[in-house]
C-alpha cells in the first residue's frame, strides 16, 4: 500500500471490521508508519476504556419493574402459550452448565409466577405428568423431588402413557428455597424431554409445590399442533428466563447429597 | 404469532442487560437510563405485532431505545438546559482527589462523562459500535444512515473523546 490509509479505514483496522485482504494491506502499512500505528493502538486502547466504563451497568441487576414491563404490559397481538423448544434438547446434554440452565429455566417460570403465570393456558401444563400446584404425598412426583438426588428417573403412575419422571438439578432461588428442576421424558419420542418444571419446597410444611412447568416443543413429534414456528433464538429465551430469575448456580452433587441426607434442613 | 409472544417478552427480557448499557451510554445517567428503556420496551410491546419474526430483535430494540432517546432530547431542549453532565464531573473530580482507591472507577466516570458532552449522534454511535460490540453493519441498521456515514462519524467521535480524555489527564488503564 502506497497511500496513507484514512482514518475511517484505520479505525475499522482496529475494530476488525476489514476483509482479511484489507487487513494485510494495512499491516504491512502499519510496519512502515508510526503515526498510524500509534493511532489504531490508540483506537484499541480507547476502545477498551470506553467498554470498561459501561461494564457495570451491564452487571448490574436489571430493575424488577422493567422485568414486569415487558412480561405484563399489554401487546395489540394477544398469546398464552409459553414455548419453550429447541434449546431444551440443546442444553439436556449434560454438561454442569446445561444442568444449572436448565433449572433455571423452569424456576424463573415458578418464579415469576404471581405476575404472569396466569396468562399460561393451562391446558398445556395439564397435558405432562407435573401439574402446577403442591405435590400429592407418595406420589412417584413427590418421591422423585423429596429422596431422590438428580440425575434419577421414576416412572409416573400414568400406565398409559410411555413417560417418564426425571429430576434435573437442585438449586436455591432467590428467597433461598429449594427447588428442583423435573423433566418428563417420553419413552414413545426416545427419551425426548416434552415437559419441564420446577418444584419448590415449602420447609415449614416439608411439601413440594410445583411452582412453573411448561411444555417443551418436540422435535418430529407425532403431534404437529407441537410445533410452533417463530423467530425465537432459545439461547436469548433462555437468557430472559436466567434474567427474571437472577438464578443460582446448581448445587454441586456433594451438596446436593448433604442436603438430601438431611431431609433437605 | 401468537405462541411466541411470551418468547419475545422473554428475549427482550434477555436483551435488557445491553439495552439499558446503550441506554446509559446515550443518557449519561443510570435512573433516566431506565426510564428510556422502559418507554422504549413499551412501545416495542405496543407495536409487537410489527416485527417482523426472523429479523434481529436486537436491532429492532435498539431502533426503539434511540428513537424514543431522540424524541426526548429534543422535547427537553425544549423545555431546560441540562446540567447533569457538570455535575458528574464536579463530582468525579472531587471523589478521586480524596479517595485514591476509587481512581480506576473515577476514571470510568470521567469516560462517561467526557461521552456525554459528545453530541448525540455520536455518542450513539459509540454506544453502538464500540460499548456494545455491534459491527458496522448492524450499527448502520440500526441508525438508518449508511456504513459510510457510520465510519466517518464514529471515526470523529472517538477522536474527539480522545484528546477529550488527554486533556483530562486521565490515568492509562
Amino acid at each position: 500500500m502506497t497511500t496513507h490509509p484514512t482514518d475511517e479505514k484505520l479505525m475499522a483496522y482496529a475494530d476488525g471490521e476489514l476483509s482479511h485482504q484489507e487487513a494485510v494491506e494495512i499491516e504491512a502499512f502499519l510496519e512502515v508508519n508510526d503515526e498510524a500505528r500509534a493511532l489504531v493502538e490508540q483506537f484499541q486502547r480507547n476502545a477498551e476504556r470506553i467498554k470498561a466504563a459501561y461494564v457495570p451497568t451491564l452487571n448490574s441487576a436489571v430493575p424488577d419493574k422493567l422485568i414486569d414491563a415487558v412480561m405484563s404490559s399489554p401487546t395489540r397481538a394477544k398469546s398464552t402459550v409459553i414455548q419453550m423448544s429447541e434449546f431444551r434438547k440443546s442444553i439436556s446434554k449434560n454438561s454442569s452448565m446445561a444442568l444449572a440452565l436448565a433449572a433455571s429455566i423452569a424456576l424463573v417460570i415458578g418464579a415469576t409466577a404471581g405476575s404472569w403465570m396466569t396468562q399460561l393456558n393451562p391446558t398445556t401444563i395439564q397435558t405432562a405428568s407435573i401439574a402446577l400446584g403442591p405435590v400429592a404425598k407418595g406420589t412417584p412426583l413427590e418421591n422423585l423431588l423429596e429422596k431422590q438426588p438428580s440425575g434419577t428417573e421414576l416412572a409416573t403412575n400414568d400406565e398409559a402413557k410411555s413417560e417418564r419422571l426425571l429430576v434435573i438439578a437442585t438449586f436455591r432461588d432467590s428467597k433461598d428455597r429449594i427447588c428442583r428442576e423435573i423433566e418428563v421424558l417420553d419413552d414413545a419420542l426416545g427419551k425426548q424431554p416434552v415437559a419441564a418444571g420446577v418444584a419448590c419446597r415449602n420447609a415449614g410444611a416439608a411439601t413440594w409445590v410445583v411452582e412453573g412447568a411448561a411444555r417443551v416443543k418436540v422435535a418430529n413429534a407425532a403431534s404437529s399442533t407441537d410445533y410452533v414456528p417463530s423467530g425465537a433464538n432459545e439461547a436469548d429465551v433462555l437468557q430472559g428466563l436466567l434474567n427474571i430469575l437472577g438464578a443460582r448456580e446448581a448445587l454441586a452433587p456433594n451438596d446436593e447429597r448433604s442436603l438430601l441426607d438431611r431431609g433437605w434442613q | 404469532m401468537t405462541g411466541s409472544e411470551t418468547e419475545l417478552r422473554l428475549q427482550i427480557v434477555a436483551l435488557l442487560p445491553r439495552l439499558r448499557r446503550f441506554a446509559f451510554a446515550l443518557t449519561g445517567r443510570q435512573d433516566e437510563a431506565d426510564d428510556l428503556v422502559q418507554s422504549a420496551c413499551l412501545k416495542a410491546l405496543d407495536r409487537l405485532s410489527q416485527y417482523e419474526v426472523g429479523t434481529r430483535l436486537d436491532s429492532w430494540m435498539f431502533k426503539i431505545v434511540q428513537t424514543t432517546f431522540l424524541d426526548e432530547v429534543r422535547s427537553r431542549s425544549r423545555r431546560a438546559k441540562d446540567t447533569v453532565v457538570n455535575e458528574d464531573i464536579n463530582a468525579v473530580g472531587f471523589d478521586a482527589r480524596i479517595h485514591e482507591r476509587t481512581e480506576a472507577r473515577a476514571d470510568l466516570a470521567i469516560i462517561r462523562a467526557k461521552i456525554n458532552e459528545l453530541p448525540a449522534e455520536q455518542r450513539e454511535l459509540l454506544a453502538l459500535v464500540v460499548v456494545d460490540g455491534m459491527s458496522y453493519q448492524s450499527a448502520a441498521e440500526v441508525l438508518d444512515v449508511p456504513i459510510g456515514t457510520v465510519m466517518s462519524r464514529l471515526a470523529r467521535a472517538r477522536k474527539k473523546l480522545a484528546s477529550a480524555l488527554q486533556d483530562a489527564a486521565v490515568h492509562a488503564i
